[in-house]
Parts: C-alpha cells; sequence; structure tokens
C-alpha cells in the first residue's frame, strides 16, 4: 500500500490506511502494556482537557479566578472588621498559601470524584481501564493547579508581594501528598458515587467544613486548646501547615504532622484501590 | 487468539439460574472467519460485548493474546463525545490506539464524505452522519479480527457499496468473528460458524450445516 492513504483506486474502492503503533511483541510484554497505558492516559487528558473546559478558553481562566475570588473576600471581610494580621502581617500571602493547597486537594478530590460517572461510554471502551481514566483526570487537575499556582504566586513574587518560598522542597512535599490524598478521595469519590448514587451529594455536604476547618484563614496556633485537639485530626490541616512552613518559617507551627498527611495520603489511595478493584465489574456495566 | 474459559454472564433483572451465557467454553485463533447464528435475545450481542472487552463476564476467563489486535464492534458509536468533531473523535481513537492520528483522520474525511460536518460538533450531526464516521473509524484502525454485530448498512447504495468493498479490502489481512441472524449475509462471509443456543456454542465443521441447525430450530419454534 506504499503508506499512502485515502487513494481512490480505479475501482473506486478506498484503500484504508495502515497504522504505525503496530502489535505489541509476545515476548516481552511489559514494555507495550506500559507503553499502551501511557499512550491512553495521554489521549485522555488531551480530550478530557478539550470537553471539560469547553471550546473557549474562558474555561481555562475560571481555574485562576476561583482562588483569586476566595482570597479577595477574605481580605476585604479582613480589612472590614479590621482584624489583626494572622502571621507575618503579610494577610495575602497567608491567604494565599492556604487556598491553594486546599484547592489541589478539593479540585483532585470532586473532579477525579466525577470521572467515572461522566465517562460511562469510555468505561467500555476496550482499551481503556477505570484507573486510566481516573489517573488522566488527576494528571489534569493538578497541572492546571501547578499552572495557576505559578501564576498567581510568581505574580505575588514580580510584584513584590510575597517572598520567594523558604524551603521550596518542603513546598514540593507538601504537594504531593495533597495531591496523593486528593487522588486516593477522588478515587473512593469515583466508585462509591458510581456504586450509590446518594454519594454524590453526601461528599460535598460531609467536607464543607473542610473548608473552614484547615486553619486556611486562621493561624492553628492561636485556637483554644479543646477547638485544637479536634481540629487537627483534618488531615488537609496539615496539608495547608506543610505548604506554609515549607514557603515561610514564620508560619511554622509545632502542631503540623507531615505523618499524618502521608499517612492519610497513602491510606486513601490502598482503600480507593481496593474499591475499585472489588467493584469494578459492576462499575462497567453500572 | 481469544479464548474464552467456562464464561458465565447474566444481566440484572433476569434470572440468576437462567444467565445469557453459560459455562460457554470456545477458542478464536484468528484463522477462519466464524459466523454466529442466533435467535432474538439469545445472547449474540452480549458475546460480541465480552470479546471486544466492553463487559467482563460474571465468571470464566477471557484471555486475548497480545499480538492480536481485535476490534470493537464494526461501526460502533457510542464512544463518540457529542460535544466534540467527528474529526477531533477520530483523532482520539486513532491516539488510543497508537495509529497516526493524520492518516486517520484523512482516510474518514474522504471516506465518509461528509464535508463541513466533519469538524461540527457530533451531537448536531445527523445520524447518518454519526453512523458514516463510525464505520470509517471501523476501517481507519488496522485490526487482525474485526467483530461484527449484525451488518447494518447505512446511506445510499453508492455508499454501502463502496463500505462493502472497502471492508472486503480490509478482510484480506484480517479475519471476523460475527454474530447475526441474517443467513444470507453470514453464508456469504463465513467459512465456519456456530449456532448460540441455550447460553453454548454449538460448533460444526462447515457454515452450512450451522446453517442448516439454525434453520431447524428457527423452524421448530414456529411449528
Amino acid at each position: 500500500m506504499n503508506g499512502s492513504v485515502g487513494n481512490t483506486a480505479g475501482n473506486g474502492a478506498f484503500v484504508p490506511p495502515v497504522p504505525t503503533g503496530g502489535g505489541t511483541q509476545a515476548d516481552n510484554w511489559v514494555m507495550p502494556a506500559l507503553m499502551r497505558h501511557y499512550r491512553v492516559i495521554g489521549a485522555l487528558i488531551l480530550r478530557t482537557a478539550q470537553t471539560r473546559f469547553g471550546h473557549t478558553s474562558v474555561g481555562y481562566l475560571w481555574a485562576l479566578i476561583e482562588p483569586i475570588a476566595h482570597v479577595a473576600v477574605m481580605s476585604v471581610v479582613y480589612w472590614a472588621i479590621n482584624r489583626q494580621d494572622p502571621v507575618g502581617g503579610n494577610v495575602l500571602l497567608f491567604f494565599v498559601t492556604g487556598v491553594l493547597p486546599f484547592f489541589l486537594f478539593q479540585k483532585t478530590a470532586l473532579h477525579v470524584g466525577a470521572a467515572l460517572r461522566s465517562n460511562q461510554m469510555l468505561l467500555r471502551f476496550p482499551l481503556i481501564h477505570a484507573l486510566d481514566i481516573v489517573t488522566s483526570r488527576g494528571l489534569l487537575e493538578g497541572v492546571t493547579w501547578l499552572a495557576v499556582s505559578v501564576l498567581i504566586l510568581g505574580g505575588m513574587i514580580m510584584g513584590d508581594y510575597a517572598p520567594v518560598p523558604e524551603y521550596p522542597m518542603e513546598c514540593v512535599g507538601a504537594i504531593i501528598l495533597i495531591f496523593t490524598m486528593g487522588m486516593g478521595v477522588g478515587l473512593i469519590n469515583a466508585v462509591l458515587g458510581k456504586m450509590w448514587r446518594s454519594w454524590v451529594m453526601l461528599y460535598p455536604i460531609i467536607t464543607r467544613p473542610l473548608y473552614h476547618f484547615s486553619a486556611i484563614f486562621f493561624f492553628i496556633d492561636r485556637v483554644p486548646v479543646d477547638l485544637r485537639r479536634w481540629l487537627l485530626w483534618n488531615p488537609m490541616l496539615h496539608g495547608v501547615a506543610l505548604f506554609r512552613a515549607g514557603y515561610l518559617s514564620d508560619y511554622d507551627t509545632i502542631y503540623m504532622s507531615p505523618l499524618y498527611l502521608s499517612q492519610w495520603a497513602i491510606g486513601s489511595v490502598v482503600v480507593g484501590l481496593c474499591l475499585q478493584r472489588i467493584t469494578r465489574k459492576r462499575i462497567i456495566s453500572a | 487468539m481469544i479464548a474464552m474459559s467456562d464464561v458465565t454472564k447474566s444481566y440484572r433483572g433476569r434470572a440468576a439460574d437462567n444467565p445469557v451465557l453459560s459455562h460457554l467454553n470456545a477458542v478464536f485463533d484468528g484463522s477462519e472467519d466464524i459466523g454466529i447464528l442466533g435467535g432474538n435475545g439469545s445472547g449474540k450481542s452480549t458475546l460480541i460485548r465480552l470479546l471486544a472487552g466492553m463487559d467482563y463476564p460474571d465468571s470464566g476467563e477471557i484471555i486475548r493474546s497480545p499480538d492480536m489486535r481485535v476490534s470493537y464492534p464494526l461501526s460502533y458509536s457510542g464512544f463518540f463525545h457529542p460535544n466534540m468533531s467527528g474529526r477531533d473523535n477520530v483523532r482520539f481513537i486513532a491516539r488510543l490506539y497508537g495509529a497516526d492520528e493524520n492518516e486517520c483522520i484523512r482516510f474518514v474525511r474522504e471516506f465518509a464524505e461528509i464535508g463541513r460536518s466533519f469538524d461540527m460538533p457530533l451531537g448536531f450531526c445527523s445520524s447518518s452522519v454519526k453512523s458514516r464516521i463510525a464505520f470509517a473509524m471501523s476501517l481507519a484502525i488496522r485490526f487482525d479480527i474485526y467483530l461484527v454485530d449484525e451488518v447494518s448498512a447505512v446511506g445510499d447504495v453508492a455508499f454501502k457499496r463502496r463500505c462493502m468493498a472497502a471492508f472486503a479490502e480490509r478482510r484480506k489481512h484480517a479475519k471476523i468473528i460475527m454474530v447475526s441472524q441474517a443467513v444470507t449475509t453470514i453464508r456469504r462471509m463465513c467459512t465456519r460458524g456456530a449456532v448460540l443456543v441455550d447460553g453454548q456454542l454449538s460448533w460444526h465443521e462447515t457454515m452450512a450445516d450451522a446453517i442448516n441447525e439454525f434453520e431447524n430450530q428457527l423452524g421448530i419454534i414456529h411449528v
């Protein structure tokens, strides 16, 4: 066929193209299998990016506007009630370094959680595994968050509203742990939401308080002991604290436990994977 | 090769002791064109979906050897996203299979002959445009085994003829597994056959024998 495509032969019959990514080798199946996952996840990310944010670029803009709006509203409230600055005198930086890590968890858990429900038709595609859909959705969310964070923090650094991070590796660690937990909780959401419709309504109600209890707009050291004892159960509070402590040592707190956050991150992924494994037959036909 | 070992499949709302497929064993080695005959509700589509990997069996195993590409059911358009154009849908499926995107797009565009509809969201396209794209898409990827769930030709006579010609060209390098109740089509395309009855496959040496059994079975039902 000389690799040519769509040639109309004399009798009007079409010559179909011969794809380049030919058959896999039977003697070594590990690399082909990995390449297949890589390819499938890549194709899914591009597709989701195309459909998720709509056909205009305003969709991407929303990802940037939302965290800024949260910070703006809280800053105005602070200014209106003329409260004392939380820590270190830079209210804006305090809020931004709280809202951003929280959004990473919330958006990942939410969108990964919706990925299976909104892609029912793809679950049936022979090449696509449910975990491919979940992974690609999470990666897209992670990359979007990274771009938004770099823009916001980068903008603040350029405009002299914020210093550069003091311990960047600590921030990176926090981001990895928070993202992992977002993936784990998202996977649990995806499975539960598929098996049990009410979960889609219940999850936002149950996790609503997280936004207020993750020490985004207050400093955990200044909370009364009786309340703090309970707040420290929330893993996202530790995520926010770790990110902040990495960004500015003024924000460091003895109550922060990276270990507790890690345990949640790993535990949620393990539980999510097990749930997915148990329900995989029912999910595809549900 | 696709091997089905002790495969049982039933659906919700159906008595568990009356599964669609029941302890079914079969090996498709891709050396012949297989035709499977069965009446309404005998489990033909279920069988094709299981072979394609679009569903899991309740029990039993289905193994596909990695060196053989098995298609999704011919002309299936359920994977298309309504908010994406035909072009983008084709690009997505080409990427999944690791086929050359531009070649696939060019092939589908020229084969389907749908002009500017190719760049419109599929949700806005007529069902005939969708099925033209779906058929062309099935041919744009080189599969070793094509799964066919009844041949439903679409479009005008000229397009139908072109579909048949192109599919015939494809079949020079690939085999088919077809389920149908249309005896004439199966007789023309398949060399070996089975009848799907009571959730089991009853194999025959030649397609003609299988057709005989199927017609006898129909006769009994009709009388």
